[in-house]
């Protein structure tokens, strides 16, 4: 943060010989007001039972995650811990319950039926009971109907966003939608960002990989005097990278009722790579205005703090309680959401010209093992399919020229 | 004949010749030592001759004689209490000189804590009044060469503020906007430029200003904590004068013309800060950051006879500010925030001077403050625009009587509030929607009799009583809700409309003002107060300080006025003849129906603001020790103060209708310990030096209690509110004036003032809070000013 300062200098250099003086000053003031980082000395004393749960109208999209934050015995840290083998159903309609099983891979996440999603005029209510037989529901939600994405357009900016601080050119990315008549309509944006993926593995540094046995090792063999130097492996075959929004996005329909929403942005897509373009995938979900409020004192508190006006931080109420009359706290929501999803080709010709440098996928230069006389090596390393990376050609991808 | 008369001539002039060569050993310097203010005499005046070559005390009737040889003489004439007496001279012949020496009271640039006589501090029965100098304000230390009003104050003791950026003070535990700010009568309900960097009050038209932060005489109404009365100076009716100052951050000038001598005046002064477009080539950082500011004031004079005189003030205050810092309008979409607002005052005062004993003042104020968000659409030229406005019309009338023992004021004020709450206009927008708030209409009655009176040699009482009463008038449509439930929507149970000027709901009672003073013996007295006020006009803000486009928000059908009643009691002692003064006052305060807001709150063009809001009540008490010292070459004061300011918020049991379950919290500007100090060094007439440091607790602010995880990232999670503390703050500034150097042209005067700010640059945490990037949470600080700011201004007058 800067506090704009203002500096008469035609006048100034009348009276002052020495003008340099205002350049200094200007150094002085630029440095003068800033934002540190602050060692903050906790004292965690809450254990927290965390609730994220989407249930969305598109088939898959589901999921429940319980967890259980927990501070440590000096309060200086919290433990984020799964909590597992819980039953985590969620009853339609006040009736039938739909049970969700514990993924297999990631503990504490729990999977819906294959082809159950959300519907229009039923109720939804989540219902939990952990291992140790604490039990929590939700407030009964339903369905809140939502309108599709209209449009998403681009615009580039040379110093858009800060990353660590040094101002970098960004892609910023909007999208219109039409708002239906009738207040108390929300909004939730979230988006995936495709870019094409060279680098498929990095090894630590002295390390080198080896891609036998799949999906390969990185092994120690390299001469001291490369203790700094680390290399990256080539992927073997397509492969893309899955960047997510990690910022919330929620808007309200209370100063646009019945318009079109227009220019909203939701990405601000750093230029990764200079000559090739990347395909964005923006969800607008449609919620509910307290889940709206929940999402927008989360996004106060956490996203937008640190100006001169803040609003001091509050609890986190959500819409999931403790069922047993155990008024345990509970932080997280369960939203019945209608889903919206827009593919759009961020095209990257429009930096034509400009002085701009691109800020890497890794955050810095690749730097690939040197080919030497083995003529074995570097090997190329497979594209996982996983959370953040994928070897399947996402609808919608263009390929560069 | 001839030969004769040249004889004559040499005989003469070897004469002269023998008497110089003679008094080449001896000159003898004679002289009286006298008081300036009535010639007399003064007797054992130290004489000092070439630094203590000879020393001599002058005699019964101021006299002093003695001979020296010739040659270059330094002669200091001191004596206690008094200015001392400095001549330098070449003695050539023999010498006569009158010494007339100042006492230090009678120079104003030597009396730093009030501009009342010494020993006013002792009589008075008010408590609380805190009367700095504007004088002394100039010669104490400024961020970046902007003499501050509102910062000079912060340095007496019961008046903090949440930070360098904070819009306003709090006085004694109070919120900044339970402070009646006035200049010339008319109300100031923005008092900072830049969110609180800099004073909107204009300096240098500045003649003096009063605080009160206890005893608040029963004329000033509408406030539930303190007043800050400003008043600018009246337009000199024989000289002209013309002032520049040219700072970093801005030009000043002032202009004061008669018009007709003795009759008709005018002053005129303007601060201009434009320079924004300079900010990019220092920094790319600030390339969207756009400011400018301005202020200006007008005051005519006009003396229409020896019995009555009318003067005429116009104030008028702009800012334009485009920034991020203060967050963005969530559910517009925009490619910038941009905050305009002004401010426009009018005030017409006639004074009638009936005889020597009573004189009535009648004074007619209009007072407009409109501020407004401005939002810039992407591809689009168009702005949306938030516009909101308050517009006071006051008519106010007293007299004051003297007669014998007594000093009576009375009188009546008589005020129509029209708050336009918020209207959002989307101009060429096909994506926002026009909204209007409805307006809020109020009246409000005063009526007033305070009598000031020495009941014995030692007792001397003050007692006043206001009565006011306020009334919420239509046309609005009120929600009536549910008894004993919490206000939403829910919870309606009808509506009631009022037409055009029917009384909706009206509020109001006695608010008694007494001061009690005891005169222990000359120079120590003991003094007690009672204070009641109300307020019907307030600020509703959920951050830390209220942002220039808070909303004003009036006592309506479901939200009650507040009412602070204050107890104090106060020790006051003059030592030294007055040159050293001691004080420490008790203070014990409570509010009724204080603000606060529910968690997620939003008042942003909201017709049902009352769903928003909860009240409560406020306690504050505190000890505030006071050691000053007004006469000599170096003045100043230090001062300690402990002071708390506690919350409780309870409309009932659930979660969002009390704040930390309804138990006492600290306010945002809570901070306990408070030392500030202030010195003046007058060297000479010529420059002067002056120090300031202020300490204080940490302001309270909300660290979490646990990290909770959504969507992969860590996030806070917080319980109670304001359950920790910010780094402590302290801060040493240091000032050097420079008057008129080398300079003997008195119709010209420059000087130079040279602040460093910070002195040793302590990186003070305005505040400290948790932001998530990436995927964790961690904590940062945010300074203000974190480095010594150095700036250089210079102030030039023509008389």
């Amino acid at each position: 943060m800067d506090i704009p300062i203002l500096v008469n200098l035609k006048v100034l250099k009348k009276h002052l010989p020495v003008s340099k003086l205002i350049i200094l000053l200007f150094f002085i003031l630029s440095i003068a007001s800033c934002i540190d980082p602050f060692e903050l000395k906790y004292d965690l004393n809450k254990s927290v039972i965390i609730v994220d749960a989407v249930l969305s109208d598109e088939i898959g999209d589901q999921f429940i995650i319980v967890k259980e934050s927990k501070p440590n015995l000096s309060g200086t840290s919290s433990s984020i811990i799964a909590l597992e083998k819980a039953t985590v159903e969620i009853q339609v309609n006040g009736s039938e319950k739909m049970p969700f099983t514990e993924s297999a891979t990631s503990p504490g996440n729990y999977l819906g039926p294959q082809n159950f999603k959300a519907e229009p005029n039923k109720t939804y209510q989540l219902l939990i009971t952990t291992a140790q037989g604490k039990k929590f529901q939700s407030k009964i939600e339903k369905l809140t109907k939502g309108s599709e994405i209209k449009k998403i357009y681009q615009k580039f900016e040379v110093s858009g966003k800060s990353i660590d601080k040094n101002y970098k050119a960004v892609h910023k990315i909007f999208l219109d939608t039409e708002d239906p008549a009738g207040k108390g309509n929300n909004y939730l944006w979230k988006w995936r960002l495709f870019e094409a993926q060279e680098v498929c593995r990095t090894c630590e540094p002295q390390e080198r990989y080896y891609s036998d046995p799949f999906p390969g090792r990185c092994v120690k063999d390299l001469p001291n005097f490369l203790r700094n130097t680390i290399y990256d492996y080539q992927c073997k075959g397509n492969c893309w990278e899955i960047l997510h929004s990690l910022e919330n996005n929620v808007m309200n329909d209370d100063f646009s009722d019945g318009k079109t929403i227009t220019a909203r942005l939701v990405a601000s897509v750093p230029l990764y790579q200079l000559n090739a373009g990347a395909l964005i995938e923006v969800r607008q979900q449609s919620i509910d205005t307290d889940a709206y409020k929940y999402m927008k004192i989360l996004i106060d508190q956490s996203q937008n703090s640190g100006g001169l006006a803040d609003t001091p931080p509050v609890s986190l109420v959500g819409n999931i309680t403790s069922a047993d009359g155990a008024n345990e706290t509970v932080a997280g929501y369960f939203r019945v959401t209608d889903e919206s999803t827009f593919r759009y080709w961020i095209d990257r010709t429009d930096i034509a010209g400009l002085d701009v440098r691109a800020v890497g996928l890794l955050g810095r230069p690749t730097n690939l093992e040197p080919t030497g006389t083995d003529t074995t090596r570097p090997p190329f390393a497979p594209c996982i399919n996983g959370y953040s990376r994928t070897n399947i050609r996402p609808v919608g991808w263009q390929d560069s020229k | 004949m001839k030969a004769y008369r040249k004889l004559f001539l040499i005989l003469v002039l070897s004469l002269f010749i023998a008497q110089l060569g003679f008094s080449q050993n001896y000159f003898s310097i004679t002289g009286i030592v006298r008081d300036s203010t009535d010639n007399s005499f003064m007797p054992n005046a130290t004489i000092n001759i070439n630094y203590g070559q000879k020393l001599m005390l002058s005699d019964a009737e101021g006299k002093f004689k003695f001979t020296v040889k010739p040659g270059e003489l330094i002669l200091v004439v001191k004596y206690v209490n008094f200015l001392p007496y400095r001549l330098r001279v070449d003695v050539k012949e023999n010498l006569d000189i009158n010494v007339y020496l100042k006492e230090f009271s009678s120079n104003l640039e030597q009396v730093t804590v009030s501009t009342k006589s010494a020993d006013n501090n002792i009589k008075r029965p008010l408590m609380g009044v805190s009367t700095l100098n504007i004088k002394d304000l100039k010669k104490i230390p400024t961020v970046l060469g902007e003499i501050d009003v509102l910062r000079g104050l912060q340095m007496l003791p019961g008046v903090t503020s949440v930070g360098e950026a904070s819009n306003g003070v709090n006085v004694r535990g109070g919120t900044t906007d339970q402070n009646l700010m006035l200049l010339d009568d008319a109300p100031i309900f923005n008092p900072t430029h830049m969110f609180g960097l800099f004073s909107a009050f204009p300096s240098d038209a500045i003649s003096g200003f009063d605080l009160y932060k206890g005893n608040v005489p029963s004329k000033y109404g509408g406030r539930a904590a303190g007043v800050l009365d400003v008043s600018l100076a009246n337009p000199s009716l024989t000289k002209s004068k013309a002032q520049f100052a040219v700072g970093i951050v801005s030009t000043k000038m002032l202009f004061d013309v008669p018009i007709i001598k003795d009759k008709l005046g005018i002053m005129v002064a303007g601060r201009l800060a434009i320079n924004d477009f300079l900010l990019p080539i220092v920094s790319a950082k600030l390339e969207d950051i756009k400011a400018k500011f301005a202020d200006g004031t007008a005051k005519l004079f006009y003396k229409i006879n020896n019995k009555n005189t009318l003067s005429l003030t116009a104030y008028n205050s702009y800012d334009f500010v485009q920034t991020n810092i203060l967050g963005s309008i969530n559910n517009i979409n925009s490619t910038a925030t941009q905050y305009d607002y002004r401010s426009m005052n009018l005030s017409a005062k006639w004074l009638r001077v009936i005889n020597e004993r009573a004189n009535v003042q009648s004074v007619l104020v209009s007072s407009k403050y409109s501020p407004q968000t401005l939002l810039p659409e992407l591809n689009s030229a168009n702005k949306v625009v938030i516009y909101q406005d308050i517009d006071f019309k006051q008519f106010k009338t007293n007299i004051n009587y003297n007669k014998n023992i007594h000093n009576i004021e009375a009188g009546f004020d008589a005020t129509y509030y029209i708050i336009n709450p918020g209207e959002l206009k989307p101009g060429k927008s096909l994506a926002v929607s026009s909204i209007i708030t409805p307006k809020e209409y109020g009246f409000e009655l005063g009526g007033f009799i305070e009598d000031q009176f020495q009941l014995t040699k030692k007792l001397t009482i003050s007692a006043g009583v206001r009565y006011s009463r306020y009334a919420s008038i239509g046309p609005n449509t009120y929600r009536i809700y549910a008894e004993n439930e919490e206000k939403t929507l829910r919870s309606v149970v009808d509506s009631v409309s009022f037409d055009k000027g029917k009384v909706a709901k009206s509020y109001g009672g006695l608010e008694p003002r007494i001061g009690l003073n005891y005169a222990i013996d000359d120079e120590s007295s003991i003094k007690i107060g009672f204070n009641t006020m109300r307020q019907y006009l307030q600020v509703i803000s959920n951050t830390t300080t209220p942002i220039p486009t808070s909303r004003w928000k009036s006592s309506d059908y479901n939200i009650k006025p507040q009412k602070s009643q204050l107890y104090s009691f106060g020790y006051f002692r003059n030592l030294n003849d007055n040159v050293f003064e001691i004080s420490s006052e008790v203070y014990y305060k409570t509010t009724d129906n204080i603000l606060d807001y529910k968690p997620g709150a939003s008042f942003l063009l909201q017709k049902n603001i009352e769903t928003e809001l909860l009240q409560g009540i406020n306690k504050s008490y505190g000890v505030e020790l006071m050691f000053s010292k007004k006469k000599g070459e170096l003045t100043g004061w230090m001062n300690y103060t402990y002071a708390r300011s506690l919350n409780k918020v309870q409309e009932g049991t659930g979660n969002t209708q009390q704040i930390n379950y309804g138990n006492w919290y600290a306010t945002n500007y809570d901070r306990p310990h408070t030392v500030n100090a202030a010195i003046v060094i007058n060297q000479t007439k010529t420059h002067d030096f002056s120090f300031n440091f202020t300490y204080s607790t940490g302001r309270p602010f909300t660290i979490p209690k646990a990290f909770i995880q959504s969507n992969g990232v860590l996030y806070p999670f917080y319980t109670e509110r304001n359950n920790s503390r910010i780094p402590d703050y302290h801060r040493l500034d240091f000032s050097w004036n420079i008057y008129n150097p080398a300079n003997k042209n008195r119709k010209f005067q420059g000087n130079w003032n040279f602040t460093v700010y910070n002195l040793y640059g302590r990186k003070n945490a305005y505040s400290v809070f948790i932001r998530s990037t990436d995927r964790v949470s961690n904590p940062y600080k945010l300074t203000v000013f974190g480095a010594p700011i150095p700036s250089l201004s210079y102030n030039f007058k023509f008389e």
